[in-house]
Parts: C-alpha cells; structure tokens; sequence
C-alpha cells in the first residue's frame, strides 16, 4: 500500500468532517475518491497533504507516519485553484516547482520539456491574466505533475475544461499511472471514474460508505439483469420464457432479430445459452452491470434514508 | 522545510524590488519629505503680499523708526487729505495716523485707516512693536534723562542657557533632539503602514486568487507567513540602505565641492559674490557648518542609529504579522477595515503622544507608553535622544521581543484558518473561535 488512512475522524467546530474513515491505496493503481459535495473529500485530501490533521487515526505513506518529507513526494491539484494573476507563468512555474523542493535549473528544464510537450511554450513570458482559463489549468497541471511524485491527487481536474482537454488531460493520467504513478482521484464525474478508477471509495455524510475495486463493487451492486440479442424467423419470446424471466422484448430494426432483457438471480449462463441456441442464432448476450452513477446515486440515497 | 521560507522569501522581495513603482517610490520618498518639511516655509512665502502704508506723524518723533521690511513700506507723508486719497485708490493699503501726546503720557494713540481690507494682526503688532520701543525711549529721556544708546542696551538685554553634558562636556541642542526623535517614530510609523497593508494586500491576493492551497500543500502557513513577513521586512531595508547611501553621497560630494571651492581663492569668490549684490559672509557659513556638525555630534549619532534599527524592526515585525491575519481573515479589501482599528489606535496613540513625550521625556507618560510593546517603537524612539537609562531600554526591547513573539503565534493561528476560509463573514467572535481551535 502507498497510502493508507486508518481510522480518521476531523471536527470543525460543532460538525464532524470525517467520522472514522479508513481507506487504502495500492501502488501504482488510480483511487477514485467519491461522495456528494460536502461529504468529506476535501478534507480527507487535506490531511494527506499535511495542509491540516486529523483529530484521532493515522495516516501512513509507505508504511510510515506522514511526515513533512512526504509532501515533495505528492502533487496535488486542488478543486479550488488559482495562480497569482500579475506573474509571468515560468517565473511563477519555477517559484511553485522549487517549493516542491526542485532546484531552479532542474525545474526550468522539465518546465520547458512539459510546455513544448503541450505547446505552450509561446507563453513562458505572458502573465497570469493574459492566458484563457483552460489555459492556466494546463499550466497548474503541469506544476502539480512536474516533480514526478509518487502519489498524484487530483480534486475535481476537469471542471473548467473542454471535452479535448479534458481528453488530453486523460491521457496524461493514465500515462503516468503507466509509468508507476498513483493516483487519488476526486470527482463528481462518473463516467470519468469508470474509464480510468481501479479502486473506488465513496463517502457520504462525512462516513465511508462503500469502498474496493470498482468491478467487484460494480459486481456486487448487479441486479442480475441480462440482454440477449436473439436471430431468428419468428419471435421465440415463448421459448425463452420456458427458462427465464423475460421483462422486456422488442424487435430490432435488422431483420428477424429480436433483443430480450432477462432477469434471474441464479443463472447458468452456459445452460441458458444452450437452451436458447436452439431457438435461433446468438447475436449478444451481456450482463447487465449497473453505472457508477447508478451506485453512487442509490448508495448515497440509501443514506438519506 | 526551513528553505521553503527561503524560497517563499526570495519570490516576495525580488517581485517587489523589480516592480517599477517600488523604484519610483524610492526615488519619490526622499523628495517628498524635503518637500514636506519646507513647503510650509514656501506656502508663508507666496501667501504674503507686499503691503505699503501712509504714515502721518504727528509727534514727529517716529520717523525712521518704523523700518521698510519686505513685506511693508512705510511713507511718511504730511498732508492727511492726500494720504487719504492714495489709500482709497489704492496706492496704499492703509493710513497710519500717529496722534499727538503729551509729552510725559505714557500712552501713544495711534488710528489705523483701511480701505480694502484690514492688515493682519501679525504687521499691526509689528508695527506697535516698534511704536512701543521708541515711546519707552522717548520717555525714559524725557523723565530720567537716559541716552538712546543707554536705553537700547538696557532694552536689549537678554538671558542664555546653554546646557552640558556633565560627563562627555558634550553641549546639548534640545531642537535636534527634538527634530530626530520626531522623525524617526514618524518614519516607523509609515514604514509599518506602507510595509504592512502590502503584506495584507498580499495575503488576500494569494487568497482570492486561489492560489494559496497550492502552496499551503508544500509550505506550512507559518513558513508561509513568515516568508512574507521576512521578504517585506529585506524590501524595506533595501529601500532605506539606499537612502542612506544616497544621503551619504549627496553629503560628501556637496561638502566635497564646497571644501575644493572655497579653499584656493575665498577672498576672490567672497568678492565676486559681493559684486553679485549679494552679502555672503564666508566666515558666517564656516561658522554655521561648525555649529551644525556640532549639533549632530551632541547626540549620540551611532548609538541612536542602532536603537533605531531595533525599534524599526521590532516594530515591524510586531504588526506585520497582524497584518497578514487580517488578510487571512477577509476576502475583500473593504471588509479590511473593520479590523484595522486594533491597528491603528495604538501606533496613532503612539504617535500624538510624542509631543507630550517631547515636553516630558522621563514623565510617566513617556515610560509607559515605552514599555507597551504596541507603542514603544514609536515612543522610545522619541524618548532616545534625550537619554534613557540602559534599564529601561532593556525592559523594552525585551517587552517589544515577547511582544512579537506573542503576535506573530496569534496572528499564524488566525491565518493558517483563515487562507483556507471562503464564504463566511468574519468577526471578532469567529477570530477568537479561530485562535482557539
């Protein structure tokens, strides 16, 4: 484990932020860290970054404490960031570079590596306010990535960016999950979670609700729901009913090929499938997972309960 | 970590020192205070206007003793019906009639007819200034049988005190000590404030741009705070070294072209300046630069320069990081204001305080207020010249140490909550639940 939070409870005041959180990241893996707005992620982030502490629990980064050390080892791009408006962007690249304890040659070269790599090396001398928004977030992420940490933390990296960036920015992660980064991964946008998340966390109400690796959370959250794509001459809805419940059936638009949505808690697959040949040619058969958004939405649902 | 400070430090003094208008403002400094000091003298200058005034004397004993200066002329004139004229078309400002007395009264009736406007209290005293004097003459001759001469020595007669240091032998100017002490809590004052709400300005920036959790990831906010509040701190002793060296220059180059001047031929440039029409004596402006080096070596120049760095920089250093907690604490520069008053009150107090320090440099006043760290800097300050025993000035340095030890805990706990705050009006109550978490 790279990371592992262990029993966290923070209190703000009169309200709880985290109430006894745990979470494990492995090497080399992206962690989707999930949860409604105001559940808790922010802060969980924050403590990993030693920006705060938490009240009671541990937090151990390669086994050890987290320790000052630790923080040139993360990078972290916050959902809330900024760059100061009036700077030039390499100047302020190199200042931001350095705190995360690189030298100014060293972070100089990589800085300039990054920006011909995302061809923006025309704005090295331009300041701040000068540049677009989506461009000032390629700028911080490259500062958060550019000392090659071992654990990257994003909070909500695509907001603000178009779905080519957004693409690029994509890439980028899983690129450096490739190269033996991992990746903490906050966001509000599911479908991002499923492309690229190995192991999720959901939290809700400053509570760890769910937690494991994406497909056996997804596994476990079916609702036993399949889809069989059937061709055959007539329709052999009363044949396949004989072995399993049918809820819905249509008629595609290609010729003599029907589509069927089967439910059974415990199906042989292989029998059914054997079953069904009979009545015509196999086209598809899936089972039907359920969409992160589908988890998150019924699982923070459930809580309100 | 602790060159994190560093870093952080480097980035808020050379972003200051390359802005343009921090070397306007270093240039512009300097002019402006020589333009301070003396545009009062210059504006008494302009405001006055040469005003002539008819004379009708009628004891015929005043003549020549009202002197033409150069804001008034006096003529003396016989026929009131002309004199009269004159001053209704406005030839004169007014018409002074000196009335005829017995020759023993000691009363000197006088009437003064103005046209346009009256002249101002400061000539009509002038005026009977001189009246006074001649009358008191005119009558100890009369009565006594007292000479002029007799009479303008008596009259003139005056007291002098010079007053020594018993030990050094050193002569005292109590105007230069007055004048030194005054400037510098003065200029402590500004520095904290110009130096200060930069800080504060910095702090909100860095806040509402967002870019503050950014760093906080990598620099805790006390190396933060304290970067800042170092990196200010070098801005304005940059900005004073070169004042300083400039002064000096400027000192040295002048005396220098001065000495290569008048050295090979005073008599020749004595002369060709009497040629110009103007009265320089030589001699006199030897005489005065002596005096003036005198002045300056009556107070202990080097020791005060010391004490002041101390006084400056603790000073500094005690509302600096004050600052910064302010502009953790709000999001807008409006919403500032509400917390300046702790601020403010005690270095303005400091400040209007200085003048009954001045009257009374060892009262009560004057040690209490040197001793409250919030108000020594500007208060010893002040105090220094005119000599404070070496306890004291212990006691308050040690107080202005603890002092800003004290804040800048209380002011690193109120920022570390307060850059990672948004969206929630802060008061005085929430601080305290801030200091307190």
């Amino acid at each position: 484990m790279l990371l592992q939070a262990k029993n966290v409870t923070k209190n703000y005041a009169a309200h709880r932020a985290l109430d006894d959180v745990s979470i494990d990241v492995r090497e080399g893996s992206v962690f989707g860290l999930l949860g409604p707005n105001g559940a808790g992620k922010t802060t969980l982030i924050r403590i990993i970054n030693q920006i705060t502490g938490p009240d009671t629990g541990t937090v151990l980064f390669n086994g050890e404490p987290l320790q000052q050390k630790h923080i040139y080892r993360i990078g972290y791009l916050p959902e809330e960031r900024g760059l100061y408006k009036k700077m030039k962007v390499g100047e302020q690249s190199i200042y931001l570079a350095r705190l995360k304890g690189l030298s100014k040659n060293d972070a100089e070269k990589r800085l300039k590596e990054w920006f011909y790599k995302f061809d923006i090396m025309p704005w090295w001398n331009k300041k701040v306010e000068e540049l677009s928004k989506g461009m000032q977030q390629k700028v911080q992420f490259i500062i958060t990535v550019l000392h090659e940490p071992q654990l990257l933390i994003f909070d909500e990296p695509f907001s603000g960016f178009d779905p080519i960036n957004t693409q690029l920015l994509k890439d980028e992660i899983l690129s450096l999950k490739e190269k033996g980064s991992t990746v903490i991964f906050s966001t509000h946008n599911m479908s991002s979670v499923e492309e690229i998340c190995d192991d999720i966390a959901l939290i809700n109400k400053s509570k760890k609700v769910l937690c494991g690796s994406f497909e056996e959370i997804r596994r476990s959250f079916s609702a036993h729901l399949y889809e069989a794509t059937l061709q055959s001459d007539s329709n052999p809805l009363q044949h396949v009913e004989k072995y399993v419940q049918v809820l819905e059936n249509e008629m595609l638009e290609r010729k003599n090929t029907y589509r069927f949505r089967l439910q059974s808690e415990h199906l042989d697959t292989n029998a059914l499938l054997q079953n069904l040949m009979q009545h015509g040619q196999i086209v598809e058969f899936r089972e039907m997972l359920p969409s992160m958004n589908d988890i998150f939405i019924k699982t923070v649902k459930e809580g309100e309960k | 970590m602790k060159n994190n400070t560093l870093v952080v430090l480097q980035r808020e003094y050379f972003t200051r020192v390359k802005k343009k208008s921090f070397v306007i403002m270093t240039l512009l400094m300097p002019i402006l205070m020589v333009g301070l000091m003396f545009a009062p003298a210059l504006l008494m200058d302009i405001g006055k206007e040469h005003k002539t005034f008819a004379v009708i004397d009628e004891t015929a004993y005043y003549a020549g003793v009202l002197e033409n200066s150069a804001k008034s002329t006096f003529v003396f004139m016989s026929d009131t019906a002309s004199a009269r004229d004159s001053v209704v078309k406005g030839s004169y400002v007014a018409m002074l009639v000196i009335e005829k007395r017995n020759d023993t009264s000691n009363v000197q009736n006088m009437k003064l007819f103005y046209s346009e406007s009256e002249p101002s209290l400061e000539t009509v005293g002038e005026i009977t200034d001189a009246i006074k004097t001649q009358l008191q003459s005119l009558l100890m001759h009369k009565i006594e049988g007292v000479d002029k001469q007799v009479f303008d020595k008596i009259n003139k007669a005056s007291v002098e005190v010079t007053s020594q240091d018993l030990v050094t032998g050193m002569q005292s100017y109590v105007e230069v000590k007055t004048i030194f002490g005054y400037v510098c809590g003065i200029l402590i004052y500004f520095f904290i404030f110009i130096f200060g709400s930069q800080i504060m300005s910095g702090v909100l920036e860095e806040k509402t741009s967002r870019i503050v959790e950014v760093i906080v990831s990598s620099v805790k906010p006390m190396q933060l705070m304290l970067g800042k509040v170092l990196g200010l701190a070098f801005v304005g002793f940059t900005q004073l070294v070169i004042w300083v060296v400039f002064g000096f220059l400027l000192v040295t180059i002048t005396s220098f072209i001065a000495g290569t001047a008048a050295a090979p031929d005073v008599s020749a440039m004595a002369g060709s300046m009497q040629m110009g029409g103007q009265n320089i004596d030589m001699s006199a402006m030897t005489e005065m630069a002596g005096k003036v080096g005198e002045m300056i070596a009556s107070i202990n120049l080097p020791y005060l320069i010391l004490m002041f760095f101390f006084y400056f920089l603790g000073g500094y250093f005690l509302y600096a990081s004050l600052f910064a907690a302010i502009g953790a604490a709000v999001e807008t520069q409006e919403e500032t204001s509400q917390f300046m008053l702790p601020i403010t009150i005690p270095l303005l107090l400091a400040l209007i305080i200085s003048t009954n320090i001045i009257m009374e440099p060892n009262g009560q006043i004057a040690f209490w207020f040197s001793m409250i760290p919030f108000t020594s800097p500007i208060a010893m300050m002040v105090r220094l010249p005119f000599g404070v025993p070496m306890w004291e000035v212990g006691i308050s340095l040690a107080l202005l140490v603890a002092g800003f030890i004290f804040t800048t805990w209380l002011a690193s706990r109120i920022y570390r909550v307060g850059i990672l705050m948004y969206g929630k009006k802060v008061n005085y109550k929430e601080l305290w639940k801030w200091i307190k978490y």
